[in-house]
């Protein structure tokens, strides 16, 4: 197994987020890239470093550490899971990890630029890039998404009034959408109506974290435009690639 | 520290008054417009002086030092407001300030007070009453909020959440004749019913935003110029005070000013009053006499209460950075939708260690950390860049260890990670 690349799915994608899951999966496999998952993946730990239990993150750390230190390159979907090995690990866990840990938008842009993935069939959709907390302000990837998007023909990209550094959150982190979904969603809906102003015809809010694609899809549901409720889609790079790969 | 189930009601009761805030759609209106045209202003304030940035840095690093050599800055200021005859007292606790108030009050005083939030760490106005004052709050937010008795929505605009119609009711109440809800009509009747009580008041109480230590001079930053009307026309004034905000300079507490005011959406705020000790002429024969115009007597409290804890801790220690300009609960991500019921007396994300430390302990703190997403956009907004999200994890990490984290957040946590907390 050493050598290979380690898709780390995040416990949203592997258990809520199954449709989604297999678009990661198939774009993994349209570029032909040799990886791995693991059946006993278990969580990350940074929902349980963020309600306080440092200790058992710490613990959960040192289990980690053997098993993906076997791999070259560990890619992952979750943004939480990412800011998890890259940055609290070595910040706040003592953990430094071996392998490279890279987001899948930062992934797929590789394979793109290196020709293994070639979106070409035109995706006629209008889209919004939502910057997920976990992935811009706190890891600092505002680019990559936003290249891989415009790599995408065909599509017709809303700018929202805040993005990147001041983009607004979309009530997911935190771990409030565990604690108080209700609020969380609701956080969702002001951010759409209030904040991102988005259009009426807008199609789709694309992504790169599972938490925010559940909750901005909770949010959803309480906008006032009833066109917009019932057709805004959320949904992430794999998603959009697949659309331009043509399955 | 609270029982469990006792702490699990301080949740649940919590989580209700944010799902009654949310529902409130007069809230919501009020605070969509609030929000708005708060980041207008402060855009324009901060494009027409846009050094205002680099000074903020540059105060950022004079508050870090401040803090660091506090005792030395206390016992300057101390030296020199005694030495202009003012009077000085630093308070390790609310009740050491409120002993020092009472012995300057006698029953049946009125007392004017214009805007402090670290009164309230004192529970000043209820205790006054005890003492048999008459209290007045002079701002008009505060005023509205005192004849409501209901608390601070924000920490600058208190009565943000109060439409014109409400504020037409209450104010109708209070000067005893039915108003109609007009605005400026209603700002007038408030200025017509407290102008005399500026005059028959025997005791003006107001906070500071800034202290330079070398001169002990306390600066105000207000628009309505009820505090000059507070600190100027009473014979008493007494000023309370957290010792975080002492600067070392003249200069220093002036970079303050500028930059509160900025982030507070001002272009340049009505008034700045800065005061050094009690009125005095020396016009008669070079002779020295106190109480001219302005009071005779002049009180500086400083308060500890859990500061100097915080201060030891660099974590901690940034929320003593907070200037109060409000900014980061205009580009909060929670605040908007809920207003101040997104904290307990002290709100916003800055509220979580000033709760834990100030007023209310970590189980007030706890729920308004567990509630905050962490999302990091109002660093990106603070002067002062105040790591909130940072603090907050800390809080949690305190609520974890003494036993205190939420049932519900336990239970939910278990089935989305299937780790058994």
């Amino acid at each position: 197994m050493a050598g290979n690349v380690l898709l780390w799915l995040g416990c949203v994608y592997r258990k809520n987020l199954v449709a989604e899951k297999e678009s990661i999966l198939s774009v993994f496999r349209a570029a032909g890239v040799d990886f791995e998952t693991l059946d006993d993946e278990g969580c990350c730990y940074l929902p349980i470093f963020l309600a306080g239990k440092t200790d058992m993150a710490k613990e959960r750390a040192d289990e980690l550490e053997s098993v993906l230190s076997g791999y070259r390159m560990i890619v992952t979907p979750c943004p939480a899971c990412y800011r998890m090995f890259n940055q609290i690990y070595p910040e706040e866990l003592g953990k430094n990890l071996r392998p490279e840990v890279l987001h899948t938008s930062q992934f797929f842009l590789r394979l793109m630029k290196e020709g293994k993935l070639a979106p070409r069939k035109e995706v006629n959709m209008k889209i919004m890039y939502h910057d997920p907390c976990e992935l811009g302000r706190h890891s600092g990837v505002y680019d990559e998404p936003r290249e891989l998007i415009s790599l995408i023909p065909g599509l017709d990209l809303f700018k929202q009034r805040y993005e990147r550094e001041k983009a607004i959150c979309c009530g997911g982190g935190g771990l409030l959408s565990a604690f108080f979904p209700s609020l969380a969603a609701k956080v969702a809906t002001r951010k759409l109506e209030e904040e991102d102003r988005v259009p009426d015809d807008l199609e789709a809010i694309v992504t790169g974290c599972p938490q925010c694609i559940s909750n901005i899809r909770a949010g959803i549901r309480y906008l006032k435009n009833k066109q917009l409720r019932m057709n805004l889609k959320v949904i992430n790079m794999a998603q959009l690639i697949e659309m331009s790969l043509g399955r | 520290m609270v029982e469990k189930s006792e702490m699990e009601k301080i949740y649940m009761d919590y989580l209700r008054q944010l799902s009654k805030a949310s529902a409130d759609r007069f809230l919501r209106l009020a605070l969509s417009r609030a929000v708005e045209s708060y980041r207008r202003n402060t855009e324009t304030a901060l494009r027409l002086f846009p050094y205002t940035v680099e000074l903020a840095e540059k105060l950022r690093e004079i508050k870090e030092y401040s803090l660091l050599h506090v005792d030395e800055l206390i016992s300057q200021a101390r030296d020199m407001i005694e030495d202009l005859k003012g009077h000085f007292y630093l308070a390790k606790t609310p009740d050491d300030a409120m002993d020092y108030i009472g012995d300057l009050v006698k029953p049946g005083d009125i007392v004017v007070k214009s805007k402090s939030l670290t009164s309230e760490e004192l529970h000043m106005n209820p205790r006054l009453e005890e003492m048999g004052c008459e209290v007045y709050e002079t701002d008009l937010g505060e005023f509205l909020i005192q004849q409501l008795k209901s608390k601070p929505m924000h920490i600058l605009s208190p009565a943000i959440h109060v439409p014109r119609e409400k504020a037409a009711e209450v104010i109708s109440k209070a000067v005893g004749k039915e108003l109609p809800p007009d605005i400026p009509l209603l700002v007038g009747e408030v200025r017509k019913l407290l102008r005399g009580k500026f005059f028959e008041a025997k005791v003006g109480i107001s906070g500071a935003n800034v202290i330079a230590a070398e001169t002990g001079s306390v600066f105000i930053i207000e628009n309505e110029g009820n505090a000059r009307l507070v600190t100027g026309l009473p014979e008493k004034h007494i000023v309370i005070a957290g010792i975080e905000k002492l600067v070392p300079s003249l200069l220093d507490a002036m970079i303050a000013v500028e930059v509160t005011s900025r982030y507070a959406n001002y272009k340049a705020p009505a008034y700045v009053s800065m005061i050094s000790c009690p009125s005095k002429t020396g016009d008669i024969e070079k002779q020295t006499t106190y109480g001219a115009h302005g009071p005779k007597e002049y009180h500086v409290i400083l308060l500890d209460n859990g500061r100097k804890e915080m201060i030891k801790d660099p974590i901690y220690r940034q929320a003593l950075y907070c200037l109060r300009c409000g900014g980061c609960m205009y580009n909060c991500t929670i605040y908007p939708l809920v207003a101040g019921n997104f904290g307990y007396i002290y709100m916003g994300g800055i509220g979580v260690p000033l709760t834990r430390f100030l007023l209310g302990g970590l189980e007030r703190a706890a729920p308004i950390a567990y509630t905050c997403t962490m999302c990091g956009r109002c660093v990106e907004h603070c002067p002062m860049k105040i790591d909130v999200p940072k603090i907050v994890q800390k809080i949690r990490e305190e609520a974890a260890k003494a036993g205190i984290m939420p049932e519900r957040l336990r239970e939910n946590l278990g089935e989305i990670t299937g780790v058994k907390i």
